[in-house]
């Protein structure tokens, strides 16, 4: 860990060990760290959905890699730590909003994945949207029902504005 | 009857489909990227792809998309 710090790296991707303890005590990494837990992408693999299946042996693995992975989230989420939504599932495009059910799943409040997936994903990747704030680009959807009840509103997208057009 | 209303509909969407500068979408929550609660009744406009506020004010000559009127 102390290696990120000093190349520079800005994102901890997957995290799937992540120490908790490291955060607590050492605010210069807190400070320059954003947490990509990418949590489906091992779900989805577990579960036959990814990357063609997976051997009996295989899936064992990942069950337990999944379950390490969601202590680790559960650890980062009592940390200040800064996490921003990803899903890493590039096989499965249109899937993404299952990341914030995971993440819902496993503690994080649903305004806190909200917010994961709109500002500080925009943050972490440098594009100029992420709010609904003078200036920024007008980057919006619409959905059908209020995600901080159910995370799965997300899911259910109504409109669609990408850079001021109306896509859907 | 059909038709004349199909023509209007594409008329008030025109804009916001081919990317006119103004355009106010009307929505019944909305969540800001960085709030804890959601705002309640809000005008967003958008100019030139850009977000130009998030009020209640719709502004002169805008197109207005109301989202709790599509399906």
């Amino acid at each position: 860990m102390p290696g990120l710090i000093d190349c520079h790296t800005h994102i901890a991707l997957h995290g799937g060990d992540y120490d908790a303890q490291i955060l607590r005590e050492t605010p210069e990494f807190r400070s320059i760290v954003v947490y990509v837990p990418t949590l489906m992408v091992y779900e989805l693999w577990r579960d036959g959905e990814m990357f063609g299946g997976a051997s009996p042996e295989m899936k064992a693995r990942l069950a337990k890699t999944c379950e390490e992975h969601a202590k680790s989230f559960k650890r980062a989420l009592a940390t200040p730590v800064t996490i921003a939504f990803g899903s890493d599932t590039f096989e499965k495009p249109g899937t993404n909003t299952i990341e914030l059910r995971y993440m819902a799943m496993y503690g994080m409040k649903n305004v806190d994945v909200l917010r994961a997936a709109t500002s500080s994903a925009a943050a972490l990747a440098g594009v100029d949207a992420g709010a609904i704030e003078p200036g920024k680009l007008a980057d919006l959807i619409a959905v059908d029902g209020n995600p901080l009840i159910d995370i799965d509103a997300v899911q259910r997208v109504k409109f669609v504005m990408k850079e001021g057009v109306l896509v859907h | 009857m059909i038709k004349r209303a199909a023509i209007l509909f594409l008329f008030f969407l025109a804009p916001a489909l081919f990317g006119q500068q103004l355009i106010a979408i009307k929505a019944r929550w909305m969540f800001d990227g960085h709030s804890d609660q959601l705002r309640e009744n809000v005008m967003v406009v958008v100019e030139d792809g850009r977000i130009r506020s998030a009020g209640n004010l719709v502004p002169d000559h805008a197109a207005v998309i109301d989202l709790g009127r599509r399906p």
